[in-house]
């Protein structure tokens, strides 16, 4: 590799949840065993399981009862999300000592920018040091570029090291299926079947504007990606947690031109944020709103709670003051934005405030998470709030279910073509 | 100026004066003002916000005044090896010559007129309290005064003099202390002010507990307190108190009466391994007359006790943060503490069995969100 070549790792943690969950009780460990979401709660598939599940054919997102089906005896253990991330923690430290160009991708995975050093090298240490200091393993994927990386680390596991250079990409990378590729899902991976490209190097080779024809923006990114030319970065280390913030923004069906407008829209955002906040299991301590006018002449402004809080009435009061702070209604509102950042682990300590009526702050939350269950059961509108009722173009809005949001984005400033 | 003064009182008025001095203030208020007259030489700090002046007896034989850098003063006067020491303005120059014994040090000074002047307090009342009093109610209600600027209000204390009572309060939103004394003379038009955390912690620095009283002048917009030699003069905060009393609930599920000494010592032991989190949490159960104590982190290991207390009511399970309880516990002066509580989200109320309703204090519990 030249000398001006960057050197990028990306460590994947083999059956992360699973093998965090053997290390923890040794009673599991030589068993089949998978980590599941709760049967009751109609989330009973199985989110991760190890070599030994695996082995009995089970699949990541099959139902508990199937997987039981197929290998008797199988052990589930609920996940124990606050352990995982101290070990994501850890690994974290570990790279540290190597680069401060680390991005998380997900819990258990994590880009590393190593420029300048042996990749290999540096790789295998890592390995050794993340089996001797933690008991887990991870398979590192060393390339020039991220998404060769990634490829990369999906190779050989556990516990290896694979190299895809510039000299043996072709070999390594092109004859992997199309769907190994970021961004290559279901839908994607049927239309390009339809054009008979099935692996990494079929894609490789279509024109990119065949692609671009066939999948818009994407196609340009898919081809970029098979050929090895991403060119973008591994972002530097932050130290808050891996989600940063949580948001919803939408372009109203009309144009906002008052208070009680903006009250319903603020509410069925917050409302949105609130629920993917208590899914994520996190609180937010700082409050922003965008607010675009009809001139598409946009403002953002934020403010601290006095709690770390996932309660949307809170949200919504903290979102209202906001704006009420600092709109003057000069011009109609054609968009309007929630987004909760400053987040902090549900589940943690929280020091109570006598300002704060904590009995009932609890009680306001216990009922927003029974809202929830509903609306999972019976749809989004099935329970709504009667400010929202009062205006039905603008309160149906359903910002959680209309559109799909990747818990990591791989592009941090969107995609560019 | 030129003036002779024991070492050891200048260099205590140096270090009092000098202790308000942040790395904030600059120019003529980053100085300490040296002032002789009648028998006196008075050293003087002001940064606008609060005022402090010492007063020490010296052999004056020229009037005078300068104004020297804080730090450079209290470096060099602690340091020198007679027991006098001369200090000397020559006419026209702002030079401070110090001598002590075979010493001597010429520090390069301002001239006295653009040191900030101290404000006049209008509008006073003024009362006369005795010092160990004084001294005895900020420590038992100075440790609750906020250092968070989110309410702005909370990070001073509450003064209010009301018929012959005295009443001094302060709140961080997780903590109150309460403190109320009959001071026996009657102040006509009583009054309500917040004095900055910062101006507390200083008086409560120099109160002792000798038989001495301190004066205390209250203003519009200044507090004036007179202890011994050294007066402090602190703007007051604006704005009003929150009334804490709403807070202090009148119904109870449990009630414990402990040894405050006991409960520390248990909390400090606890504080050994709690370190992790909100810096140590701390999760006490109360059943059966029986209280036990747990503590934990994944990183030091874990904590465990029991012991029989005295206790009424239903049982309870709940969370603290270890330094929340101990200041509230430490701030109990004598005899035992009566904790009532108001269940597992609620605020724990500790009264001082000996001080009745005199003193209260209030601490809120965590919760595991």
């Amino acid at each position: 590799m030249s000398p001006k070549e960057r050197v990028i790792l990306h460590s994947d943690m083999n059956n992360f949840y699973a093998s965090v969950e053997c290390l923890h009780r040794p009673e599991i460990r030589g068993k089949a065993v998978v980590v599941g979401g709760d049967e009751e709660a109609r989330h009973g598939i199985v989110l991760a399981k190890n070599y030994i599940a695996k082995k009995a054919g089970i699949k990541t997102a099959e139902t508990l009862w199937q997987a039981r089906i197929k290998c008797p005896g199988l052990i589930v253990v609920p996940p124990n999300y606050p352990l995982y991330l101290r070990y994501a923690k850890y690994a974290r430290e570990i790279y540290e000592c190597y680069t401060d160009q680390i991005e998380p991708f997900g819990l258990d995975e994590a880009w590393l920018d190593v420029s300048g050093n042996d990749g290999v090298m540096v790789a295998d240490e890592i390995r050794q040091r993340i089996k001797a200091e933690l008991g887990v393993t991870v398979s590192i994927g060393v390339s020039y570029n991220k998404i060769f990386a990634k490829l990369g680390s999906n190779i050989k596991k556990p516990d290896a090291t694979t190299l895809v250079s510039r000299e043996n990409y072709q070999a390594i990378a092109w004859p992997l299926p199309v769907g190994d590729l970021l961004y290559v899902g279901p839908s994607t991976q049927k239309k390009l079947y339809w054009q008979g490209v099935s692996t990494i190097g079929e894609l490789a080779a279509m024109p990119v504007d065949c692609l671009q024809r066939l999948l818009g923006k994407v196609g340009c990114v898919l081809h970029a990606f098979a050929n090895g030319l991403d060119q973008s970065p591994v972002a530097r280390l932050s130290q808050e947690s891996l989600i940063k913030s949580i948001g919803n923004s939408t372009t109203t069906p009309r144009d906002l031109v008052c208070d009680d407008d903006v009250r319903i829209l603020l509410f069925v955002l917050c409302e949105s944020v609130c629920a993917r906040m208590r899914e994520q299991g996190v609180l937010s301590r700082t409050v922003a709103i965008t607010v675009r006018d009809s001139e598409l002449f946009s403002v953002d402004r934020q403010a601290k709670l006095k709690a770390p809080s996932c309660i949307s009435g809170e949200i919504a009061d903290a979102a209202m003051q906001l704006f009420r702070q600092h709109y003057t209604w000069h011009q109609p509102i054609r968009s309007l934005g929630v987004r909760c950042t400053d987040l902090v682990p549900a589940g943690g300590l929280q020091q109570i405030s006598f300002f704060d009526d904590e009995v009932n702050r609890q009680r306001r939350e216990a009922l927003e998470r029974t809202v929830d269950s509903i609306r999972n059961r019976f749809g989004h509108s099935s329970v709504q709030r009667a400010a929202v009722w009062a205006d039905q173009p603008l309160g149906s809005i359903n910002p959680k279910g209309d559109h799909v949001i990747h818990p990591v984005g791989y592009f941090k400033d969107g995609m560019k073509a | 100026m030129k003036v002779s003064v024991n070492k050891d009182d200048l260099t205590f008025a140096t270090q009092t004066v000098t202790r308000i001095l942040t790395s904030k203030t600059s120019g003529a208020s980053a100085g300490i003002r040296l002032t002789a007259e009648d028998g006196t030489l008075t050293l003087m700090a002001n940064d606008l916000e609060i005022a402090m002046a010492c007063q020490i007896s010296a052999e004056v034989i020229t009037v005078g005044a300068i104004v020297i850098p804080g730090k450079l003063l209290g470096e060099a006067v602690r340091r020198f090896p007679g027991q006098e020491v001369d200090l000397f303005v020559q006419e026209g120059r702002q030079v401070l010559s110090l001598r002590s014994g075979f010493s001597e040090l010429d520090l390069i000074g301002m001239a006295p007129t653009y040191f900030p002047e101290l404000p006049d307090i209008l509008d006073f009342s003024r009362l006369k309290v005795s010092q160990s009093l004084l001294k005895s109610m900020l420590r038992q209600v100075s440790f609750a005064i906020s250092t968070d600027d989110m309410r702005p209000i909370l990070t001073g204390m509450l003064c209010e003099c009301r018929d012959n009572s005295l009443r001094m309060v302060a709140a961080d939103g997780f903590r109150v202390a309460s403190r109320k004394e009959d001071i026996g003379i009657e102040c006509p038009d009583g009054f309500r002010v917040v004095v900055p955390g910062r101006a507390v912690n200083e008086m409560a620095r120099l109160l002792t507990d000798n038989e001495g009283t301190a004066e205390v002048t209250v203003g519009r917009n200044y507090i004036l307190v007179k202890i011994n030699d050294t007066t402090i003069i602190s703007k007051l905060l604006e704005g009003n108190y929150i009334n804490v009393d709403q807070y202090l609930p009148t119904k109870f599920t449990t009630h414990v009466e402990v040894k405050p000494k006991a409960l520390l010592d248990a909390l400090e032991r606890a504080a050994v391994v709690a370190k992790d989190g909100l810096a140590g949490t701390v999760r006490l159960y109360f059943s059966d007359g029986l209280l036990k104590i747990r503590a934990q982190s994944a990183e030091h290991g874990t904590h465990y006790e029991e012991w029989a207390v005295d206790m009424q009511g239903e049982s309870l399970e709940i969370l603290f943060n270890i330094r929340v309880l101990i200041d509230v516990l430490k701030s109990v002066e004598t005899g035992d503490i009566k904790l009532s509580f108001t269940g597992t989200l609620g605020p724990c109320v500790g009264k001082n069995a000996a001080q009745e309703d005199k003193y209260w204090s209030l601490a809120m519990p965590v919760r595991l969100s």
